[in-house]
């Protein structure tokens, strides 16, 4: 019994120390910015460096897709950068935006998207929080208690003993093969290259017969989670700590998608009523692009002639916005 | 708990420790402990089933000892009856009783009947096909007069609950067990190496071969009908050996885990994807549940020492019951029926009993005709596996109807590599092994062997499939 148990422990705790190895490489490897994936959105925009910035896009894919950004950029006359990312609700975009800010990075102000689909990313994305971008920061302590939310019990205690082990059990993430993939990446690419990227695939187009999509859509229903509120509000007062405008915004979806939710309004309402204690600008979309299918790829999303008229509308109100904030004395510049 | 969770790989040395160091090898404090942690793991899953399996597990050892007092055959024969209705009446409401009355309902309304069932919508205890088929053979061997029923009810609850094998079998015969349970346990250091082996085995198979071909399978299966054919085409394979990593690696686990307290389990598996032919393959594959049928099903009803009609008539018998035993759904029973037809031309010409040794024994390859057969072979089973896993007969036929249909279009981001660096990896490691029933031991170097028990376990954290970790798919039978 003593050989047994004396021969297993060796055999354990060699692998213990391969295992405990790779994890340290993978603390300090999927950590650095310079081997995250060229891929991935929310990588890419936790990658960003140093950067002064006019104003920065936040919010899930109806965010990525709802601006021209070199035409915005041209219309309101500054610099800005698009960190939505595709499939992310408020726990996610707080994350990233605080990532964002942490590498320096610097921006005057943020136009957030806030609707109702972001207020239940459980039931209108197919992936409600991407645990597996987060744990390389599992140490910091704001990163870690967001995560937890999304992590079984036993998982958050083994990852608090052994943080190692996140890399494991997210293996397919941050296996040797991954290591290697992001290398030979890194060298294939330049940062360059990838700054106005396409991030979004392809979607199936939306059918042209719209009342036959909405016939065969069952009814659904938004359940506002209050912990996605909660990062909402945590978004809110890190832009104000940051002395960062805040300008909020609903990018527009298809109008039928009133009737595929049976609470479509009540949620709307009791978002602003979320919202309203914060008294802050908040940019509706226009029912004149909501009304017209033919700028959308799909029912929450809009296509690239959607995205040009989107952004000339947004453009207008926030000059509009920005002329009456100056002349209130509000904005010196 | 499931053998695949962190709960299991701190539950077993918890309960290893305590077995060899708190009841100093004192055989009724060693049962008692090892019962206990097998109701604790059994109630781990659901606690509410626990009374079930407890009750069952009385009426199995108070009728077994009311046969064997029992003077007069008319006797025996009622208390058997007891247990048999009981046992297979419990089985019935939980797993047959849905749908018996809907398909009952569906014949009504062909004819145009409209009749609305009451269904009963109950869980399935996990295992109860399992532990109620231990309980069968324990009273059907006393009524035969083949063993002596149990007078201590701790060893025979151990026989019936003992955690290994509790949720998904082997399943045990009381001839081979329970002499075991009853005898002292002295640690066997060897016997406990072999444990180790093939729990490594076991967790590699499950973790990473299964689970890596569940996700592709999963996907497909959900989402046919966007698939490519030539993915609609792979599925079907990837799930032959999803199944075969599944239940192949729960039950090396189960038998690893058990030799770690000093017991042998009955094998399960012997490489069925080795066989050369449908009968050499039954003769491989869940060995447990078709040696049950065997001895409890197909010799009474005469086996194979009867006319060329009546072994027909029972092979088919058997063969269904093996498909109903897996589930209320006609896609198991076509499963067994397939099995049934697939066996029918060995059983016509004689030619059953063929390839009783392990292919390519006396060489290190098998030659052209043997890896065709085994191809053939395959190929059959596979098929019989796709019927298994649809959800249903209508389901199967369009998924098959779409395989010709489907080449412009196709799942992206559907990794295929995962699945085939793992399978060709077991196979591999198998062929080696072919000749032995420990996996690794076919090794001669002991530094070589050490070096790939490393290598498995590290191939385990580096491919396995942990997120969502799944159950066992023989949990559900």
């Amino acid at each position: 019994m003593k050989l047994f148990i004396k021969k297993m422990l060796v055999f354990l705790i060699l692998a213990f120390l391969i295992l405990s190895a790779y994890g340290i490489f993978c603390e300090w490897f999927f950590s650095i910015g310079k081997y995250f994936p060229n891929d991935s959105k929310r990588a890419w925009s936790m990658k960003q460096q140093s950067t002064e910035y006019d104003y920065a896009v936040l919010g899930s894919s109806r965010a990525e897709e709802a601006f021209d950004m070199s035409l915005l950029d041209s219309l309101i006359q500054q610099k800005g950068i698009n960190i939505g990312c595709n499939g992310s609700g408020f726990v996610d975009n707080y994350l990233v935006f605080m990532k964002f800010l942490q590498n320096k990075n610097t921006i005057k102000t943020l136009f957030l998207q806030v609707d109702i689909y972001s207020m239940d990313p459980d039931h209108n994305f197919s992936n409600s929080f991407h645990v597996y971008n987060f744990l390389p920061f599992w140490h910091d302590t704001t990163f870690r208690s967001a995560i937890s939310h999304y992590l079984s019990t036993s998982d958050y205690a083994m990852f608090s003993y052994f943080p190692w082990m996140r890399f494991y059990v997210y293996n397919k993430y941050f296996s040797p093969y991954e290591v290697l993939r992001r290398i030979v990446q890194q060298k294939k690419y330049s940062n360059r290259k990838i700054d106005r990227p396409h991030w979004y695939s392809v979607i199936p187009k939306i059918s042209s017969d719209s009342s036959g999509f909405y016939k065969r859509a069952m009814s659904r229903e938004i359940n506002i989670q209050p912990f996605d509120i909660e990062y909402l509000q945590k978004i809110l007062c890190l832009a104000k700590e940051r002395n960062i405008q805040i300008v909020l915004f609903t990018s527009p979806d298809f109008i039928q998608q009133e009737k595929i939710y049976s609470n479509y309004h009540i949620a709307n309402k009791t978002l602003d009523s979320i919202l309203k204690p914060y008294s802050l600008i908040l940019f509706k979309a226009d029912d004149s692009l909501r009304n017209n299918i033919s700028l959308f790829k799909d029912p929450a999303h809009l296509n690239n002639y959607g995205k040009f008229l989107h952004t000339k509308s947004f453009a207008e109100k926030y000059w509009k916005y920005v002329e009456k904030m100056k002349s209130n004395g509000h904005l010196t510049n | 708990m499931l053998f695949n969770s962190f709960d299991f790989i701190l539950f077993l040395p918890i309960v290893f420790l305590l077995f060899w160091f708190t009841t100093k090898n004192n055989l009724k404090k060693q049962n008692i402990l090892l019962l206990i942690a097998s109701y604790f793991f059994y109630a781990c899953w659901d606690y509410r089933f626990l009374g079930l399996l407890i009750f069952s597990t009385l009426l199995d050892y108070l009728t077994g000892i009311q046969i064997e007092k029992s003077q007069h055959q008319n006797s025996r024969k009622m208390w058997l009856l007891i247990s048999l209705i009981i046992n297979i009446g419990f089985l019935g409401i939980f797993k047959y009783y849905d749908f018996f009355v809907t398909s009952f309902a569906d014949a009504l309304l062909s004819i145009g009947l409209s009749v609305h069932p009451v269904l009963l919508n109950v869980i399935l205890p996990v295992g109860i096909s399992f532990y109620t088929f231990h309980g069968l053979s324990y009273v059907l061997d006393i009524y035969n007069k083949k063993i002596k029923a149990e007078k201590n009810f701790i060893d025979y609850a151990l026989f019936v609950s003992f955690f290994p094998l509790l949720v998904a079998g082997p399943i045990e015969r009381a001839t081979h067990l329970l002499p075991q349970i009853k005898k002292e346990k002295v640690f066997n250091y060897s016997q406990a190496v072999n444990g180790l082996r093939q729990i490594l085995w076991g967790f590699f198979k499950k973790v990473v071969v299964a689970d890596n071909c569940a996700v592709y399978v999963n996907a497909v299966f959900s989402n046919y009908h966007h698939a490519s054919a030539s993915q609609l085409m792979a599925t079907v394979i990837l799930f032959s050996f999803q199944i075969y990593g599944d239940f192949s690696g729960y039950s090396d686990i189960a038998l690893g885990t058990a030799k770690l307290f000093g017991i042998e389990l009955l094998r399960n598996f012997n490489y069925p994807f080795f066989s050369r032919s449908v009968a050499e393959f039954w003769r491989r594959w869940h060995i447990s549940l078709s040696s049950w049928f065997k001895d409890y099903v197909y010799i009474p009803l005469g086996g194979s020492r009867v006319s060329k009609s009546k072994q027909i008539r029972n092979t088919f018998i058997i063969f269904l019951i093996s498909g109903f035993w897996h589930g209320a759904n006609w896609t198991f029973i076509l499963w067994g029926l397939l099995h049934a037809l697939y066996i029918m031309p060995s059983i016509l010409f004689s030619k059953n009993r063929t390839n009783l040794d392990i292919v390519a024994k006396k060489s290190f390859l098998p030659n052209l005709s043997e890896l065709l057969n085994m191809l053939f072979t395959f190929v059959l089973v596979s098929f019989a596996f796709f019927i298994f896993r649809s959800d249903s007969l209508s389901n199967a036929i369009d998924y098959l109807t779409l395989i010709p249909l489907h080449q412009h279009v196709k799942i992206d981001q559907l990794s295929i590599s995962y699945p085939l660096i793992s399978i060709f990896i077991m196979l591999l490691f198998e062929w080696f092994d072919r000749m032995t029933t420990i996996p690794f031991l076919s090794i001669r170097s002991l530094y070589l062997r050490r070096f790939s028990y490393l290598l498995i376990l590290l191939l385990i954290f580096f491919m396995g499939a942990f997120i969502n970790p799944r159950s066992f798919i023989y949990f559900q039978f």
